[in-house]
Protein backbone atom coordinates (compact mmCIF):
# COMPACT_ATOMS: atom_id res chain seq x y z
CA UNK A 1 0.00 0.00 0.00
CA UNK A 2 1.40 3.36 -0.98
CA UNK A 3 0.28 6.68 0.48
CA UNK A 4 -0.29 9.26 -2.26
CA UNK A 5 -0.88 12.80 -1.03
CA UNK A 6 -3.93 14.51 -2.50
CA UNK A 7 -2.82 17.88 -3.94
CA UNK A 8 -6.45 19.03 -3.99
CA UNK A 9 -7.12 18.27 -0.32
CA UNK A 10 -7.37 21.93 0.73
CA UNK A 11 -9.79 22.76 -2.08
CA UNK A 12 -11.90 19.74 -1.21
CA UNK A 13 -12.02 20.63 2.48
CA UNK A 14 -12.97 24.22 1.73
CA UNK A 15 -16.24 23.15 0.10
CA UNK A 16 -17.24 20.92 3.02
CA UNK A 17 -20.12 22.34 5.11
CA UNK A 18 -18.25 22.03 8.45
CA UNK A 19 -15.47 24.21 7.05
CA UNK A 20 -17.95 26.92 6.18
CA UNK A 21 -19.46 26.70 9.67
CA UNK A 22 -16.02 27.02 11.23
CA UNK A 23 -15.10 29.98 9.02
CA UNK A 24 -18.34 31.79 9.82
CA UNK A 25 -17.77 31.18 13.53
CA UNK A 26 -14.33 32.77 13.39
CA UNK A 27 -15.73 35.74 11.44
CA UNK A 28 -18.42 36.20 14.08
CA UNK A 29 -15.70 36.17 16.76
CA UNK A 30 -13.86 38.97 14.95
CA UNK A 31 -17.09 40.96 14.54
CA UNK A 32 -17.93 40.57 18.23
CA UNK A 33 -14.46 41.66 19.31
CA UNK A 34 -14.57 44.66 16.94
CA UNK A 35 -17.91 45.71 18.41
CA UNK A 36 -16.45 45.42 21.90
CA UNK A 37 -13.59 47.84 21.21
CA UNK A 38 -15.47 50.23 18.90
CA UNK A 39 -15.97 53.79 20.17
CA UNK A 40 -19.52 54.71 21.11
CA UNK A 41 -20.77 58.30 20.79
CA UNK A 42 -24.22 58.38 19.17
CA UNK A 43 -24.27 54.62 18.67
CA UNK A 44 -24.65 54.98 14.89
CA UNK A 45 -21.29 53.43 14.04
CA UNK A 46 -21.56 50.79 16.74
CA UNK A 47 -24.84 49.48 15.32
CA UNK A 48 -23.57 49.12 11.76
CA UNK A 49 -21.13 46.25 11.89
CA UNK A 50 -21.82 43.73 9.12
CA UNK A 51 -20.93 40.13 8.46
CA UNK A 52 -21.39 39.16 4.81
CA UNK A 53 -20.45 36.20 2.67
CA UNK A 54 -18.11 37.01 -0.22
CA UNK A 55 -17.55 33.93 -2.35
CA UNK A 56 -15.85 31.36 -0.15
CA UNK A 57 -14.93 33.98 2.45
CA UNK A 58 -16.70 36.02 5.08
CA UNK A 59 -16.23 39.78 5.32
CA UNK A 60 -16.56 41.84 8.50
CA UNK A 61 -17.13 45.56 7.97
CA UNK A 62 -19.15 48.59 8.96
CA UNK A 63 -21.68 50.46 6.83
CA UNK A 64 -21.31 53.85 8.55
CA UNK A 65 -20.34 56.39 5.84
CA UNK A 66 -17.59 57.65 8.17
CA UNK A 67 -16.32 54.18 9.11
CA UNK A 68 -13.01 54.81 7.34
CA UNK A 69 -12.37 57.72 9.73
CA UNK A 70 -13.01 55.54 12.77
CA UNK A 71 -10.77 52.75 11.47
CA UNK A 72 -7.89 54.77 9.94
CA UNK A 73 -8.19 58.21 11.54
CA UNK A 74 -7.40 61.59 9.99
CA UNK A 75 -5.41 64.72 10.81
CA UNK A 76 -8.21 65.60 13.23
CA UNK A 77 -8.72 62.27 14.99
CA UNK A 78 -6.57 59.25 15.85
CA UNK A 79 -7.29 55.79 14.43
CA UNK A 80 -9.48 53.65 16.68
CA UNK A 81 -8.93 50.60 14.44
CA UNK A 82 -11.79 48.48 15.82
CA UNK A 83 -11.72 46.04 12.89
CA UNK A 84 -7.97 45.43 13.04
CA UNK A 85 -8.00 45.21 16.81
CA UNK A 86 -11.05 42.95 16.70
CA UNK A 87 -9.33 40.48 14.37
CA UNK A 88 -6.32 40.33 16.68
CA UNK A 89 -8.44 40.03 19.81
CA UNK A 90 -10.24 37.07 18.22
CA UNK A 91 -6.87 35.33 17.94
CA UNK A 92 -6.75 35.51 14.16
CA UNK A 93 -3.82 36.43 11.94
CA UNK A 94 -4.34 39.91 10.47
CA UNK A 95 -3.84 40.41 6.74
CA UNK A 96 -5.49 43.60 5.51
CA UNK A 97 -7.73 43.47 2.47
CA UNK A 98 -9.84 46.62 2.75
CA UNK A 99 -12.70 47.24 0.34
CA UNK A 100 -11.74 50.09 -2.01
CA UNK B 1 8.51 45.94 38.66
CA UNK B 2 9.05 45.40 34.93
CA UNK B 3 7.75 47.98 32.48
CA UNK B 4 7.23 47.17 28.83
CA UNK B 5 9.28 49.22 26.34
CA UNK B 6 7.92 52.54 25.05
CA UNK B 7 7.49 51.25 21.52
CA UNK B 8 6.19 54.51 20.02
CA UNK B 9 9.23 56.44 21.32
CA UNK B 10 11.74 53.82 20.29
CA UNK B 11 10.29 53.35 16.81
CA UNK B 12 9.94 57.12 16.30
CA UNK B 13 13.55 57.80 17.31
CA UNK B 14 14.78 54.99 15.06
CA UNK B 15 12.77 56.18 12.04
CA UNK B 16 13.90 59.77 12.60
CA UNK B 17 17.50 58.61 12.50
CA UNK B 18 17.03 56.34 9.48
CA UNK B 19 14.86 58.56 7.27
CA UNK B 20 15.59 62.12 8.43
CA UNK B 21 11.86 62.90 8.12
CA UNK B 22 9.43 64.37 10.66
CA UNK B 23 8.24 61.51 12.87
CA UNK B 24 5.50 62.62 15.25
CA UNK B 25 2.92 61.30 17.70
CA UNK B 26 0.30 63.94 16.93
CA UNK B 27 -0.50 65.90 13.78
CA UNK B 28 1.93 68.83 13.47
CA UNK B 29 0.61 72.38 13.15
CA UNK B 30 2.79 72.99 10.06
CA UNK B 31 1.57 70.85 7.14
CA UNK B 32 4.01 72.16 4.53
CA UNK B 33 6.55 69.33 4.75
CA UNK B 34 5.88 65.56 4.79
CA UNK B 35 5.44 63.83 8.11
CA UNK B 36 4.84 60.39 9.63
CA UNK B 37 2.43 60.01 12.53
CA UNK B 38 3.01 56.95 14.73
CA UNK B 39 0.07 55.57 16.72
CA UNK B 40 0.08 52.55 19.02
CA UNK B 41 -2.97 50.34 18.36
CA UNK B 42 -2.25 47.43 20.68
CA UNK B 43 0.36 45.81 22.92
CA UNK B 44 -0.69 42.25 23.79
CA UNK B 45 1.63 39.77 25.44
CA UNK B 46 2.99 37.32 22.89
CA UNK B 47 1.63 33.80 23.44
CA UNK B 48 4.14 31.30 24.80
CA UNK B 49 6.23 34.09 26.32
CA UNK B 50 6.43 35.09 30.01
CA UNK B 51 3.92 37.76 31.00
CA UNK B 52 5.08 41.29 30.16
CA UNK B 53 8.26 40.08 28.46
CA UNK B 54 7.77 39.76 24.69
CA UNK B 55 5.14 42.22 23.47
CA UNK B 56 3.57 42.12 20.00
CA UNK B 57 3.06 45.86 19.42
CA UNK B 58 0.72 46.88 16.62
CA UNK B 59 1.40 50.33 15.17
CA UNK B 60 -0.22 52.51 12.53
CA UNK B 61 2.12 54.79 10.58
CA UNK B 62 0.40 57.55 8.57
CA UNK B 63 2.80 58.80 5.90
CA UNK B 64 1.63 62.21 4.66
CA UNK B 65 2.87 64.17 1.65
CA UNK B 66 3.77 67.84 1.96
CA UNK B 67 1.60 70.67 0.71
CA UNK B 68 2.97 70.79 -2.85
CA UNK B 69 0.30 68.93 -4.89
CA UNK B 70 2.32 68.25 -8.05
CA UNK B 71 4.19 65.18 -6.79
CA UNK B 72 2.20 64.52 -3.65
CA UNK B 73 1.27 60.90 -4.38
CA UNK B 74 4.84 59.97 -5.29
CA UNK B 75 6.14 61.82 -2.24
CA UNK B 76 3.80 60.02 0.16
CA UNK B 77 4.51 56.70 -1.54
CA UNK B 78 8.29 57.18 -1.30
CA UNK B 79 7.96 58.15 2.34
CA UNK B 80 5.87 55.07 3.17
CA UNK B 81 8.29 52.74 1.38
CA UNK B 82 11.28 54.33 3.13
CA UNK B 83 9.60 53.90 6.51
CA UNK B 84 8.68 50.32 5.66
CA UNK B 85 12.22 49.47 4.57
CA UNK B 86 13.72 51.06 7.70
CA UNK B 87 11.33 49.20 9.99
CA UNK B 88 11.98 45.91 8.23
CA UNK B 89 15.67 46.34 9.17
CA UNK B 90 15.01 47.23 12.78
CA UNK B 91 15.85 43.89 14.44
CA UNK B 92 18.36 44.39 17.27
CA UNK B 93 18.87 46.66 20.30
CA UNK B 94 17.29 50.11 20.34
CA UNK B 95 16.61 52.51 23.21
CA UNK B 96 17.10 49.92 25.94
CA UNK B 97 14.88 47.32 24.29
CA UNK B 98 15.36 44.47 21.83
CA UNK B 99 13.35 44.20 18.61
CA UNK B 100 13.06 40.54 17.70
CA UNK B 101 10.77 40.81 14.68
CA UNK B 102 8.84 43.13 12.39
CA UNK B 103 5.94 42.26 10.06
CA UNK B 104 3.46 44.29 8.04
CA UNK B 105 -0.21 43.34 7.77
CA UNK B 106 -1.11 46.09 5.33
CA UNK B 107 -0.20 49.22 3.38
CA UNK B 108 -2.96 51.26 1.77
CA UNK B 109 -3.29 54.56 -0.06
CA UNK B 110 -6.05 56.59 1.64
CA UNK B 111 -5.92 60.35 1.01
CA UNK B 112 -7.00 62.31 4.06
CA UNK B 113 -10.22 64.10 3.17
CA UNK B 114 -10.27 65.97 6.49
CA UNK B 115 -7.83 68.37 4.83
CA UNK B 116 -8.81 70.69 1.97
CA UNK B 117 -7.70 69.71 -0.65
CA UNK B 118 -7.40 66.07 0.39
CA UNK B 119 -3.81 65.28 1.39
CA UNK B 120 -2.08 62.25 -0.09
CA UNK B 121 -1.41 59.62 2.57
CA UNK B 122 -0.24 56.03 2.76
CA UNK B 123 -1.03 54.01 5.88
CA UNK B 124 1.16 51.19 7.16
CA UNK B 125 0.09 48.70 9.80
CA UNK B 126 3.21 47.27 11.40
CA UNK B 127 3.71 44.60 14.04
CA UNK B 128 6.86 44.98 16.13
CA UNK B 129 7.90 42.28 18.61
CA UNK B 130 9.92 43.90 21.37
CA UNK B 131 11.16 43.02 24.86
CA UNK B 132 13.16 44.79 27.59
Amino acid sequence: MIFKPNPAVVLELEVEPPFDVMLKGRAEDAKREAEAVAPVHTGYYHQRFLLTKAGKRYRVGNSDFAAHLVEWGSVRNPPYAPLRRGVQAAGLHLVEDPKP
Amino acid sequence: MTQIPDCESIVSAYLQEQTGKRIVGTTPSDHALPWVRVTLLGAPNEANSPVEHLIAFMLQLDCYAGSEPAEAQAEANDLARSVRAALADMKGSHGGAVVSGVRFSGMIRLPDTAMEPARERYILTAHVWMHP
